[in-house]
Protein backbone atom coordinates (compact mmCIF):
# COMPACT_ATOMS: atom_id res chain seq x y z
CA UNK A 1 0.00 0.00 0.00
CA UNK A 2 2.88 2.36 0.85
CA UNK A 3 4.37 1.88 -2.60
CA UNK A 4 1.01 2.55 -4.23
CA UNK A 5 0.50 5.76 -2.24
CA UNK A 6 3.96 6.91 -3.25
CA UNK A 7 3.18 6.19 -6.90
CA UNK A 8 -0.12 8.08 -6.70
CA UNK A 9 1.59 11.06 -5.04
CA UNK A 10 4.12 11.21 -7.87
CA UNK A 11 1.29 11.48 -10.39
CA UNK A 12 -0.90 13.94 -8.45
CA UNK A 13 0.97 15.57 -5.58
CA UNK A 14 -2.01 17.88 -4.88
CA UNK A 15 -4.40 15.05 -3.95
CA UNK A 16 -4.70 13.47 -0.50
CA UNK A 17 -5.00 9.84 -1.60
CA UNK A 18 -5.18 8.57 1.97
CA UNK A 19 -8.41 10.47 2.64
CA UNK A 20 -10.18 10.77 -0.74
CA UNK A 21 -12.94 8.18 -1.20
CA UNK A 22 -14.53 9.45 -4.42
CA UNK A 23 -11.61 10.18 -6.71
CA UNK A 24 -13.52 9.41 -9.90
CA UNK A 25 -17.09 10.27 -8.87
CA UNK A 26 -16.07 13.72 -7.63
CA UNK A 27 -13.81 14.35 -10.63
CA UNK A 28 -10.66 14.62 -8.48
CA UNK A 29 -8.72 12.55 -11.00
CA UNK A 30 -9.37 12.62 -14.74
CA UNK A 31 -8.94 10.13 -17.57
CA UNK A 32 -5.36 11.22 -18.16
CA UNK A 33 -4.50 10.55 -14.48
CA UNK A 34 -6.14 7.13 -14.70
CA UNK A 35 -4.08 6.17 -17.74
CA UNK A 36 -0.90 7.38 -15.98
CA UNK A 37 -1.81 5.39 -12.83
CA UNK A 38 -2.50 2.24 -14.85
CA UNK A 39 0.74 2.59 -16.78
CA UNK A 40 2.77 3.07 -13.55
CA UNK A 41 1.06 0.17 -11.79
CA UNK A 42 1.90 -2.04 -14.78
CA UNK A 43 5.56 -1.05 -14.46
CA UNK A 44 5.94 -1.37 -10.70
CA UNK A 45 3.49 -4.12 -9.70
CA UNK A 46 3.76 -6.23 -12.82
CA UNK A 47 0.00 -6.55 -13.30
CA UNK A 48 -1.97 -5.70 -16.39
CA UNK A 49 -5.01 -3.50 -15.81
CA UNK A 50 -7.20 -3.66 -18.90
CA UNK A 51 -9.86 -1.31 -20.17
CA UNK A 52 -12.52 -3.63 -18.66
CA UNK A 53 -11.16 -2.84 -15.19
CA UNK A 54 -11.68 0.90 -15.64
CA UNK A 55 -14.76 1.27 -13.49
CA UNK A 56 -15.26 4.14 -11.02
CA UNK A 57 -15.45 1.67 -8.11
CA UNK A 58 -11.94 0.40 -8.92
CA UNK A 59 -10.39 3.88 -8.89
CA UNK A 60 -12.42 5.83 -6.35
CA UNK A 61 -9.79 5.48 -3.60
CA UNK A 62 -6.26 4.25 -3.02
CA UNK A 63 -7.76 1.29 -1.14
CA UNK A 64 -9.91 0.36 -4.13
CA UNK A 65 -6.92 0.59 -6.48
CA UNK A 66 -4.90 -1.59 -4.09
CA UNK A 67 -7.73 -4.14 -3.95
CA UNK A 68 -7.78 -4.22 -7.76
CA UNK A 69 -4.02 -4.86 -7.87
CA UNK A 70 -4.37 -7.67 -5.32
CA UNK A 71 -7.23 -9.24 -7.25
CA UNK A 72 -5.32 -9.12 -10.53
CA UNK A 73 -2.26 -10.63 -8.85
CA UNK A 74 -4.38 -13.51 -7.55
CA UNK A 75 -5.93 -14.08 -10.98
CA UNK A 76 -2.47 -14.30 -12.51
CA UNK B 1 -42.45 18.60 -37.89
CA UNK B 2 -39.87 20.89 -36.36
CA UNK B 3 -39.11 20.81 -32.68
CA UNK B 4 -40.57 24.22 -31.89
CA UNK B 5 -43.41 24.26 -34.37
CA UNK B 6 -47.09 24.47 -33.45
CA UNK B 7 -47.49 20.91 -34.76
CA UNK B 8 -44.86 19.73 -32.31
CA UNK B 9 -46.54 21.48 -29.38
CA UNK B 10 -49.78 19.72 -30.35
CA UNK B 11 -47.94 16.41 -30.73
CA UNK B 12 -46.36 16.90 -27.31
CA UNK B 13 -49.70 17.72 -25.66
CA UNK B 14 -51.30 14.56 -27.12
CA UNK B 15 -48.28 12.45 -26.06
CA UNK B 16 -48.31 13.82 -22.48
CA UNK B 17 -52.07 13.29 -22.22
CA UNK B 18 -51.97 9.72 -23.55
CA UNK B 19 -48.93 8.84 -21.42
CA UNK B 20 -50.67 9.74 -18.17
CA UNK B 21 -54.11 8.44 -19.14
CA UNK B 22 -53.21 4.87 -20.16
CA UNK B 23 -52.57 2.20 -17.50
CA UNK B 24 -49.01 2.67 -16.25
CA UNK B 25 -47.80 -0.66 -17.58
CA UNK B 26 -48.46 0.62 -21.12
CA UNK B 27 -46.63 3.95 -20.70
CA UNK B 28 -43.50 2.68 -22.44
CA UNK B 29 -45.62 1.51 -25.38
CA UNK B 30 -47.03 5.03 -25.67
CA UNK B 31 -43.47 6.37 -25.80
CA UNK B 32 -42.53 3.82 -28.45
CA UNK B 33 -45.57 4.59 -30.56
CA UNK B 34 -45.12 8.36 -30.37
CA UNK B 35 -41.35 8.11 -30.91
CA UNK B 36 -41.95 6.26 -34.15
CA UNK B 37 -44.74 8.63 -35.19
CA UNK B 38 -42.37 11.56 -34.53
CA UNK B 39 -39.57 9.93 -36.47
CA UNK B 40 -41.85 9.04 -39.39
CA UNK B 41 -43.29 12.57 -39.58
CA UNK B 42 -39.74 13.94 -39.75
CA UNK B 43 -37.97 11.37 -41.85
CA UNK B 44 -40.67 9.42 -43.70
CA UNK B 45 -39.16 6.29 -45.28
CA UNK B 46 -35.76 6.78 -43.64
CA UNK B 47 -37.43 5.26 -40.61
CA UNK B 48 -36.47 1.97 -42.28
CA UNK B 49 -32.79 2.65 -41.44
CA UNK B 50 -33.64 3.15 -37.76
CA UNK B 51 -35.77 -0.02 -37.67
CA UNK B 52 -33.14 -2.10 -39.49
CA UNK B 53 -30.36 -0.88 -37.22
CA UNK B 54 -32.43 -1.45 -34.07
CA UNK B 55 -33.27 -5.04 -35.10
CA UNK B 56 -29.66 -5.72 -36.10
CA UNK B 57 -28.20 -4.38 -32.85
CA UNK B 58 -30.85 -6.21 -30.81
CA UNK B 59 -29.91 -9.53 -32.46
CA UNK B 60 -26.18 -8.82 -32.07
CA UNK B 61 -26.76 -8.15 -28.37
CA UNK B 62 -28.65 -11.45 -28.03
CA UNK B 63 -25.79 -13.33 -29.73
CA UNK B 64 -23.19 -11.66 -27.49
CA UNK B 65 -25.11 -12.42 -24.30
CA UNK B 66 -25.59 -16.03 -25.34
CA UNK B 67 -21.82 -16.40 -25.96
CA UNK B 68 -21.09 -14.78 -22.58
CA UNK B 69 -23.42 -17.23 -20.82
CA UNK B 70 -21.59 -20.15 -22.45
CA UNK B 71 -18.23 -18.67 -21.36
CA UNK B 72 -19.48 -18.60 -17.75
CA UNK B 73 -20.87 -22.14 -17.91
CA UNK B 74 -17.88 -23.90 -19.41
CA UNK B 75 -14.82 -24.94 -17.40
CA UNK B 76 -12.80 -26.00 -20.44
CA UNK B 77 -10.08 -23.40 -21.07
CA UNK B 78 -9.86 -24.15 -24.81
CA UNK B 79 -13.60 -23.78 -25.31
CA UNK B 80 -13.51 -20.58 -23.25
CA UNK B 81 -10.77 -19.21 -25.49
CA UNK B 82 -12.73 -20.09 -28.63
CA UNK B 83 -15.88 -18.48 -27.24
CA UNK B 84 -14.01 -15.31 -26.35
CA UNK B 85 -12.72 -15.16 -29.91
CA UNK B 86 -16.27 -15.62 -31.18
CA UNK B 87 -17.45 -12.82 -28.87
CA UNK B 88 -14.82 -10.49 -30.34
CA UNK B 89 -15.74 -11.50 -33.88
CA UNK B 90 -19.47 -10.89 -33.36
CA UNK B 91 -18.74 -7.53 -31.71
CA UNK B 92 -16.37 -6.48 -34.51
CA UNK B 93 -18.92 -7.42 -37.18
CA UNK B 94 -21.63 -5.55 -35.27
CA UNK B 95 -19.54 -2.40 -34.97
CA UNK B 96 -18.44 -2.56 -38.63
CA UNK B 97 -22.05 -2.84 -39.84
CA UNK B 98 -23.41 -0.05 -37.63
CA UNK B 99 -20.47 2.25 -38.27
CA UNK B 100 -20.63 1.29 -41.95
CA UNK B 101 -24.22 2.57 -42.14
CA UNK B 102 -23.08 5.91 -40.70
CA UNK B 103 -20.03 6.13 -42.98
CA UNK B 104 -22.04 5.28 -46.10
CA UNK B 105 -24.85 7.76 -45.39
CA UNK B 106 -22.76 10.57 -43.92
CA UNK B 107 -19.26 10.33 -45.34
CA UNK B 108 -19.43 8.43 -48.66
CA UNK B 109 -19.86 11.54 -50.84
CA UNK B 110 -16.99 13.29 -49.03
CA UNK B 111 -14.73 10.27 -49.58
CA UNK B 112 -15.75 9.97 -53.25
CA UNK B 113 -15.19 13.70 -53.86
CA UNK B 114 -11.67 13.41 -52.48
CA UNK B 115 -10.90 10.27 -54.48
CA UNK B 116 -12.18 12.04 -57.62
CA UNK B 117 -10.05 15.10 -56.87
CA UNK B 118 -6.96 13.04 -56.12
CA UNK B 119 -7.16 10.60 -59.02
CA UNK B 120 -9.01 12.91 -61.43
CA UNK B 121 -11.77 10.30 -61.38
CA UNK B 122 -15.43 10.63 -62.14
CA UNK B 123 -17.16 8.39 -59.63
CA UNK B 124 -20.78 9.50 -59.15
CA UNK B 125 -21.91 10.67 -55.74
CA UNK B 126 -24.59 8.80 -53.80
CA UNK B 127 -26.32 11.96 -52.55
CA UNK B 128 -27.81 10.07 -49.61
CA UNK B 129 -30.20 11.92 -47.35
CA UNK B 130 -28.83 11.66 -43.82
CA UNK B 131 -31.29 9.78 -41.58
CA UNK B 132 -32.35 11.99 -38.66
CA UNK B 133 -30.23 11.40 -35.56
CA UNK B 134 -28.01 8.71 -37.12
CA UNK B 135 -24.84 10.31 -35.70
CA UNK B 136 -26.36 9.99 -32.25
CA UNK B 137 -28.08 6.59 -32.39
CA UNK B 138 -25.01 4.98 -34.00
CA UNK B 139 -22.98 5.86 -30.91
CA UNK B 140 -25.65 4.56 -28.55
CA UNK B 141 -25.84 1.31 -30.55
CA UNK B 142 -22.06 0.85 -30.42
CA UNK B 143 -21.86 1.48 -26.67
CA UNK B 144 -24.67 -1.06 -26.12
CA UNK B 145 -22.90 -3.78 -28.14
CA UNK B 146 -19.52 -3.17 -26.45
CA UNK B 147 -21.04 -3.16 -22.95
CA UNK B 148 -23.03 -6.35 -23.58
CA UNK B 149 -19.96 -7.99 -25.10
CA UNK B 150 -17.93 -7.17 -21.98
CA UNK B 151 -20.69 -8.47 -19.74
CA UNK B 152 -21.33 -5.08 -18.18
CA UNK B 153 -25.04 -5.89 -18.40
CA UNK B 154 -27.29 -8.49 -20.01
CA UNK B 155 -28.80 -7.85 -23.44
CA UNK B 156 -32.40 -6.67 -23.76
CA UNK B 157 -34.75 -9.61 -24.32
CA UNK B 158 -37.65 -7.62 -25.68
CA UNK B 159 -37.21 -6.19 -29.16
CA UNK B 160 -39.86 -3.49 -28.61
CA UNK B 161 -38.06 -2.37 -25.45
CA UNK B 162 -34.85 -2.09 -27.40
CA UNK B 163 -36.53 -0.21 -30.24
CA UNK B 164 -37.69 2.38 -27.72
CA UNK B 165 -34.16 2.76 -26.33
CA UNK B 166 -32.94 3.50 -29.88
CA UNK B 167 -35.77 5.83 -30.88
CA UNK B 168 -36.85 7.69 -27.69
CA UNK B 169 -38.13 10.85 -29.36
CA UNK B 170 -37.02 13.73 -27.15
CA UNK B 171 -33.35 12.82 -27.49
CA UNK B 172 -33.07 11.29 -30.96
CA UNK B 173 -32.38 14.58 -32.79
CA UNK B 174 -29.41 15.94 -30.86
CA UNK B 175 -28.78 13.79 -27.80
CA UNK B 176 -27.77 13.68 -25.02
CA UNK B 177 -26.17 10.39 -26.11
CA UNK B 178 -27.60 7.89 -23.63
CA UNK B 179 -26.15 4.73 -22.09
CA UNK B 180 -28.42 1.72 -22.04
CA UNK B 181 -27.82 0.92 -18.35
CA UNK B 182 -28.88 4.40 -17.29
CA UNK B 183 -31.76 5.07 -19.70
CA UNK B 184 -33.49 1.74 -20.38
CA UNK B 185 -34.63 1.04 -16.82
CA UNK B 186 -36.26 4.46 -16.58
CA UNK B 187 -38.02 4.01 -19.93
CA UNK B 188 -39.81 0.86 -18.81
CA UNK B 189 -40.59 1.88 -15.23
CA UNK B 190 -44.08 3.03 -14.36
CA UNK B 191 -44.29 6.76 -13.70
CA UNK B 192 -46.87 8.59 -11.61
CA UNK B 193 -48.16 12.02 -12.53
CA UNK B 194 -46.11 14.10 -10.12
CA UNK B 195 -47.20 17.75 -10.20
CA UNK B 196 -43.85 19.12 -9.01
CA UNK B 197 -41.83 17.01 -11.45
CA UNK B 198 -44.11 17.89 -14.37
CA UNK B 199 -44.00 21.65 -13.67
CA UNK B 200 -40.23 21.53 -13.17
CA UNK B 201 -39.87 19.67 -16.48
CA UNK B 202 -42.04 22.23 -18.27
CA UNK B 203 -40.08 25.04 -16.63
CA UNK B 204 -36.79 23.58 -17.93
CA UNK B 205 -38.33 23.14 -21.37
CA UNK B 206 -39.49 26.78 -21.43
CA UNK B 207 -36.06 27.99 -20.32
CA UNK B 208 -34.44 25.99 -23.12
CA UNK B 209 -36.87 27.36 -25.71
CA UNK B 210 -36.28 30.91 -24.42
CA UNK B 211 -32.52 30.55 -24.93
CA UNK B 212 -33.11 29.16 -28.40
CA UNK B 213 -35.63 31.69 -29.73
CA UNK B 214 -34.38 34.80 -27.95
CA UNK B 215 -30.59 34.39 -28.27
CA UNK B 216 -29.74 31.71 -30.84
CA UNK B 217 -32.33 32.64 -33.46
CA UNK B 218 -31.67 36.36 -32.96
CA UNK B 219 -27.93 35.84 -33.51
CA UNK B 220 -28.49 33.58 -36.54
CA UNK B 221 -28.84 36.47 -39.02
CA UNK B 222 -25.76 38.52 -38.01
CA UNK B 223 -23.64 35.37 -37.70
CA UNK B 224 -24.74 34.18 -41.16
CA UNK B 225 -24.03 37.62 -42.60
CA UNK B 226 -20.58 37.62 -41.00
CA UNK B 227 -19.57 34.21 -42.33
CA UNK B 228 -21.11 34.75 -45.77
CA UNK B 229 -19.40 38.13 -46.19
CA UNK B 230 -16.20 37.43 -44.26
CA UNK B 231 -14.06 39.12 -46.92
CA UNK B 232 -15.19 42.55 -45.69
CA UNK B 233 -14.08 41.90 -42.09
CA UNK B 234 -10.61 42.10 -40.59
CA UNK B 235 -8.89 42.10 -37.20
CA UNK B 236 -11.04 42.48 -34.13
CA UNK B 237 -14.29 42.29 -36.12
CA UNK B 238 -13.47 38.63 -36.88
CA UNK B 239 -13.14 37.97 -33.19
CA UNK B 240 -16.49 39.66 -32.54
CA UNK B 241 -18.12 37.52 -35.24
CA UNK B 242 -16.62 34.36 -33.74
CA UNK B 243 -17.80 35.37 -30.24
CA UNK B 244 -21.33 35.94 -31.55
CA UNK B 245 -21.26 32.44 -33.02
CA UNK B 246 -20.04 31.02 -29.70
CA UNK B 247 -23.07 32.49 -27.92
CA UNK B 248 -25.39 31.42 -30.73
CA UNK B 249 -24.31 27.78 -30.68
CA UNK B 250 -24.33 27.63 -26.87
CA UNK B 251 -27.86 29.05 -26.69
CA UNK B 252 -28.96 26.79 -29.54
CA UNK B 253 -27.46 23.53 -28.29
CA UNK B 254 -27.89 23.97 -24.56
CA UNK B 255 -31.36 25.44 -25.17
CA UNK B 256 -32.28 22.39 -27.23
CA UNK B 257 -30.89 20.02 -24.61
CA UNK B 258 -32.75 21.83 -21.79
CA UNK B 259 -35.98 21.52 -23.78
CA UNK B 260 -35.31 17.82 -24.41
CA UNK B 261 -34.45 17.16 -20.75
CA UNK B 262 -37.51 19.10 -19.63
CA UNK B 263 -39.86 17.12 -21.90
CA UNK B 264 -38.26 13.89 -20.71
CA UNK B 265 -38.63 14.94 -17.08
CA UNK B 266 -42.37 15.31 -17.58
CA UNK B 267 -42.41 11.59 -18.47
CA UNK B 268 -40.36 10.92 -15.33
CA UNK B 269 -37.22 10.06 -17.31
CA UNK B 270 -34.01 11.81 -16.33
CA UNK B 271 -31.54 12.19 -19.18
CA UNK B 272 -27.80 12.63 -18.63
CA UNK B 273 -26.38 16.13 -18.28
CA UNK B 274 -24.79 17.47 -21.46
CA UNK B 275 -23.43 20.81 -20.20
CA UNK B 276 -21.73 22.06 -17.08
CA UNK B 277 -21.23 25.82 -17.55
CA UNK B 278 -18.71 25.33 -20.41
CA UNK B 279 -17.84 29.02 -20.73
CA UNK B 280 -16.41 28.99 -17.22
CA UNK B 281 -13.68 26.53 -18.23
CA UNK B 282 -10.08 27.47 -17.54
CA UNK B 283 -8.57 25.33 -20.30
CA UNK B 284 -9.70 23.86 -23.61
CA UNK B 285 -9.38 20.38 -22.13
CA UNK B 286 -11.71 21.40 -19.31
CA UNK B 287 -14.07 23.00 -21.85
CA UNK B 288 -14.51 19.67 -23.62
CA UNK B 289 -15.32 18.03 -20.28
CA UNK B 290 -18.12 20.56 -19.78
CA UNK B 291 -19.45 20.87 -23.37
CA UNK B 292 -21.43 18.01 -24.95
CA UNK B 293 -20.49 15.88 -21.95
CA UNK B 294 -22.17 12.71 -23.23
CA UNK B 295 -20.13 12.77 -26.47
CA UNK B 296 -16.92 13.39 -24.49
CA UNK B 297 -17.65 10.61 -22.05
CA UNK B 298 -18.52 8.24 -24.94
CA UNK B 299 -15.21 9.05 -26.59
CA UNK B 300 -13.37 8.60 -23.29
CA UNK B 301 -14.84 5.16 -22.59
CA UNK B 302 -14.86 3.68 -26.09
CA UNK B 303 -11.89 5.38 -27.80
CA UNK B 304 -9.50 7.05 -25.34
CA UNK B 305 -9.11 4.25 -22.76
CA UNK B 306 -8.93 1.33 -25.21
CA UNK B 307 -6.44 3.24 -27.35
CA UNK B 308 -4.20 4.53 -24.54
CA UNK B 309 -4.07 1.08 -22.95
CA UNK B 310 -3.57 -0.77 -26.24
CA UNK B 311 -0.47 -2.91 -26.57
CA UNK B 312 0.82 -0.87 -29.53
CA UNK B 313 0.65 2.44 -27.69
CA UNK B 314 2.05 0.82 -24.56
CA UNK B 315 5.09 -0.40 -26.49
CA UNK B 316 5.43 3.02 -28.09
CA UNK B 317 5.24 4.64 -24.65
CA UNK B 318 8.01 2.41 -23.31
CA UNK B 319 10.22 3.14 -26.32
CA UNK B 320 9.50 6.87 -26.02
CA UNK B 321 10.63 6.93 -22.38
CA UNK B 322 14.06 5.80 -23.48
CA UNK B 323 14.29 8.42 -26.22
CA UNK B 324 12.37 11.39 -24.75
CA UNK B 325 12.94 10.83 -21.06
CA UNK B 326 10.55 9.92 -18.25
CA UNK B 327 8.22 12.94 -18.34
CA UNK B 328 7.59 13.26 -22.08
CA UNK B 329 7.82 9.51 -22.74
CA UNK B 330 5.06 8.77 -20.24
CA UNK B 331 2.75 11.18 -21.99
CA UNK B 332 3.18 9.90 -25.54
CA UNK B 333 0.48 7.19 -25.41
CA UNK B 334 -2.26 9.35 -23.80
CA UNK B 335 -1.31 12.23 -26.11
CA UNK B 336 -1.79 10.14 -29.24
CA UNK B 337 -5.08 8.76 -27.87
CA UNK B 338 -6.22 12.29 -26.98
CA UNK B 339 -5.36 13.58 -30.43
CA UNK B 340 -7.28 10.73 -32.10
CA UNK B 341 -10.30 11.46 -29.86
CA UNK B 342 -10.43 15.13 -30.85
CA UNK B 343 -9.90 14.31 -34.50
CA UNK B 344 -12.85 11.91 -34.31
CA UNK B 345 -14.95 14.50 -32.46
CA UNK B 346 -14.20 16.93 -35.31
CA UNK B 347 -15.07 14.40 -38.02
CA UNK B 348 -18.21 13.32 -36.12
CA UNK B 349 -19.56 16.84 -36.64
CA UNK B 350 -19.63 16.45 -40.41
CA UNK B 351 -18.11 15.25 -43.66
CA UNK B 352 -15.82 18.11 -44.61
CA UNK B 353 -12.17 19.08 -44.31
CA UNK B 354 -13.21 22.00 -42.12
CA UNK B 355 -14.32 19.53 -39.43
CA UNK B 356 -11.04 17.62 -39.76
CA UNK B 357 -9.24 20.94 -39.20
CA UNK B 358 -11.52 21.69 -36.25
CA UNK B 359 -10.55 18.35 -34.70
CA UNK B 360 -6.85 18.99 -35.34
CA UNK B 361 -7.12 22.50 -33.81
CA UNK B 362 -8.55 21.10 -30.56
CA UNK B 363 -6.29 18.04 -30.59
CA UNK B 364 -3.12 20.10 -31.03
CA UNK B 365 -4.03 22.61 -28.29
CA UNK B 366 -4.91 19.89 -25.78
CA UNK B 367 -1.93 17.63 -26.49
CA UNK B 368 0.39 20.65 -26.24
CA UNK B 369 -1.16 21.36 -22.83
CA UNK B 370 -0.48 17.76 -21.73
CA UNK B 371 3.13 17.87 -22.90
CA UNK B 372 3.80 21.31 -21.36
CA UNK B 373 5.66 20.83 -18.10
CA UNK B 374 6.35 24.42 -17.18
CA UNK B 375 3.01 25.63 -15.78
CA UNK B 376 4.12 25.82 -12.14
CA UNK B 377 7.53 27.15 -13.15
CA UNK B 378 5.88 29.81 -15.31
CA UNK B 379 3.65 30.97 -12.42
CA UNK B 380 6.72 31.20 -10.20
CA UNK B 381 8.83 33.08 -12.78
CA UNK B 382 6.13 35.68 -13.40
CA UNK B 383 5.15 35.71 -9.70
CA UNK B 384 1.54 34.85 -10.49
CA UNK B 385 -0.73 33.57 -7.76
CA UNK B 386 -2.33 30.57 -9.47
CA UNK B 387 -5.34 30.69 -7.10
CA UNK B 388 -6.07 34.40 -7.50
CA UNK B 389 -9.43 35.46 -8.95
CA UNK B 390 -7.77 37.71 -11.55
CA UNK B 391 -5.60 34.87 -12.89
CA UNK B 392 -8.56 32.50 -13.07
CA UNK B 393 -10.67 35.13 -14.82
CA UNK B 394 -7.86 35.61 -17.32
CA UNK B 395 -7.79 31.84 -17.94
CA UNK B 396 -11.58 31.73 -18.43
CA UNK B 397 -11.52 34.61 -20.94
CA UNK B 398 -8.50 33.15 -22.74
CA UNK B 399 -10.18 29.73 -23.03
CA UNK B 400 -13.40 31.31 -24.30
CA UNK B 401 -11.49 33.24 -26.98
CA UNK B 402 -9.45 30.21 -28.12
CA UNK B 403 -12.62 28.19 -28.25
CA UNK B 404 -14.46 30.89 -30.23
CA UNK B 405 -11.58 31.23 -32.71
CA UNK B 406 -11.49 27.44 -33.17
CA UNK B 407 -15.19 27.47 -33.99
CA UNK B 408 -14.41 29.48 -37.13
CA UNK B 409 -13.42 26.12 -38.63
CA UNK B 410 -16.75 24.51 -37.88
CA UNK B 411 -18.92 27.47 -38.94
CA UNK B 412 -17.13 28.73 -42.06
CA UNK B 413 -18.51 27.51 -45.38
CA UNK B 414 -15.44 25.34 -46.00
CA UNK B 415 -11.78 24.99 -45.08
CA UNK B 416 -10.41 27.63 -47.52
CA UNK B 417 -12.98 30.13 -46.19
CA UNK B 418 -11.97 29.31 -42.60
CA UNK B 419 -8.29 29.82 -43.42
CA UNK B 420 -9.05 33.14 -45.12
CA UNK B 421 -10.96 34.30 -42.05
CA UNK B 422 -7.96 33.32 -39.91
CA UNK B 423 -5.64 35.29 -42.17
CA UNK B 424 -7.88 38.35 -42.03
CA UNK B 425 -7.73 38.29 -38.25
CA UNK B 426 -4.16 39.59 -38.45
CA UNK B 427 -4.95 42.39 -40.91
CA UNK B 428 -5.55 45.81 -39.29
CA UNK B 429 -6.14 44.07 -35.95
CA UNK B 430 -7.54 47.04 -34.05
CA UNK B 431 -9.45 48.77 -36.84
CA UNK B 432 -12.96 49.62 -35.60
CA UNK B 433 -13.97 51.77 -38.54
CA UNK B 434 -16.13 48.94 -39.87
CA UNK B 435 -18.75 49.71 -37.22
CA UNK B 436 -21.27 52.04 -38.86
CA UNK B 437 -25.00 52.30 -39.45
CA UNK B 438 -24.69 50.43 -42.73
CA UNK B 439 -23.19 47.41 -40.99
CA UNK B 440 -25.96 47.33 -38.39
CA UNK B 441 -28.51 47.39 -41.17
CA UNK B 442 -26.72 44.57 -42.98
CA UNK B 443 -26.56 42.49 -39.82
CA UNK B 444 -30.33 42.66 -39.67
CA UNK B 445 -30.77 43.71 -36.04
CA UNK B 446 -31.56 47.15 -34.67
CA UNK B 447 -30.12 48.63 -31.46
CA UNK B 448 -33.11 47.44 -29.38
CA UNK B 449 -32.48 43.88 -30.50
CA UNK B 450 -28.78 44.07 -29.67
CA UNK B 451 -29.65 45.40 -26.20
CA UNK B 452 -32.17 42.58 -25.70
CA UNK B 453 -29.55 40.08 -26.82
CA UNK B 454 -26.98 41.47 -24.41
CA UNK B 455 -29.46 41.39 -21.50
CA UNK B 456 -30.47 37.79 -22.23
CA UNK B 457 -26.85 36.65 -22.60
CA UNK B 458 -26.02 38.31 -19.26
CA UNK B 459 -28.99 36.52 -17.63
CA UNK B 460 -27.77 33.17 -19.03
CA UNK B 461 -24.21 33.80 -17.83
CA UNK B 462 -25.37 34.94 -14.37
CA UNK B 463 -27.45 31.77 -14.03
CA UNK B 464 -24.43 29.73 -15.17
CA UNK B 465 -22.27 31.55 -12.63
CA UNK B 466 -24.77 30.75 -9.85
CA UNK B 467 -24.77 27.10 -10.90
CA UNK B 468 -20.98 27.23 -10.86
CA UNK B 469 -21.20 28.32 -7.22
CA UNK B 470 -23.41 25.33 -6.47
CA UNK B 471 -26.77 27.14 -6.39
CA UNK B 472 -29.59 24.89 -7.62
CA UNK B 473 -31.72 27.40 -9.53
CA UNK B 474 -34.59 25.00 -10.10
CA UNK B 475 -34.77 24.08 -6.43
CA UNK B 476 -34.62 27.77 -5.55
CA UNK B 477 -37.56 28.52 -7.89
CA UNK B 478 -39.48 25.49 -6.57
CA UNK B 479 -39.04 26.84 -3.04
CA UNK B 480 -40.73 30.15 -3.86
CA UNK B 481 -44.45 30.78 -3.10
CA UNK B 482 -46.79 29.44 -5.78
CA UNK B 483 -47.80 32.93 -6.96
CA UNK B 484 -44.20 33.96 -7.56
CA UNK B 485 -43.49 30.65 -9.31
CA UNK B 486 -46.35 31.16 -11.73
CA UNK B 487 -45.29 34.76 -12.33
CA UNK B 488 -41.88 33.37 -13.38
CA UNK B 489 -43.51 30.78 -15.68
CA UNK B 490 -45.78 33.36 -17.30
CA UNK B 491 -42.89 35.77 -17.75
CA UNK B 492 -40.94 33.00 -19.49
CA UNK B 493 -43.86 32.19 -21.80
CA UNK B 494 -44.41 35.88 -22.47
CA UNK B 495 -40.69 36.40 -23.19
CA UNK B 496 -40.74 33.47 -25.65
CA UNK B 497 -43.82 34.83 -27.42
CA UNK B 498 -42.79 38.48 -27.44
CA UNK B 499 -39.02 38.32 -27.81
CA UNK B 500 -38.69 35.09 -29.78
CA UNK B 501 -38.04 35.54 -33.47
CA UNK B 502 -40.49 33.86 -35.82
CA UNK B 503 -41.56 34.15 -39.39
CA UNK B 504 -39.60 34.78 -42.59
CA UNK B 505 -35.84 34.47 -42.32
CA UNK B 506 -35.96 32.73 -38.94
CA UNK B 507 -36.17 29.04 -38.37
CA UNK B 508 -37.11 28.29 -34.82
CA UNK B 509 -37.76 24.67 -35.65
CA UNK B 510 -34.24 23.43 -36.38
CA UNK B 511 -31.18 23.12 -34.23
CA UNK B 512 -27.53 23.43 -35.28
CA UNK B 513 -26.61 20.10 -33.69
CA UNK B 514 -29.56 18.39 -35.35
CA UNK B 515 -27.61 18.70 -38.61
CA UNK B 516 -24.52 16.91 -37.29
Amino acid sequence: MEELLELLKEIRSDVDFEKEENLVDDGVIDSFDIVSIISEIGERFDVEITVDDILPENFNSAKAIYALIERLKEEN
Amino acid sequence: MGFLSFKFVLFLAVTFFTYFVVPKKFQWLVLLLFSYVYYFLNSRLLIAVLIAESVFVFLTGKALSSINRKIKETQDKEIKKELKKKNKLVLTCGIICVLGALIVTKYSDFIIENINALLHGNISLFNFVLPLGISFYTLQAISYMIDVSKGKYECDDNILHFMLYMSYFPQIIQGPIPRYNRLAKQLFEEHDYDYQRVTQGLQLMLWGIAKKVIIADRLAKPVSYFFENHAQFTGISILLGAICYSFQIYADFSGGIDAIKGISEVFGIRLDDNFRQPYFSRSIEEFWRRWHITLGSWMKDYVFYPLSLSKTLNRLGKASRKVLGEFAGKRVAPCIATFVVYLLVGIWHGASWKYVAYGIWNGVIITCGIMFDGYKKMLKTFRINGDSKAWNLFRIVRTFLICSIGRIFSRAADLPAALNIFKSMFIRPFDLSFIDAELFEALGLNVKNWVLLAVMIIIVMVIDSLKEKGVDIREAVAGKPIVLRWVIYYLLILAILVFGLYGGGYDASTFIYGRF
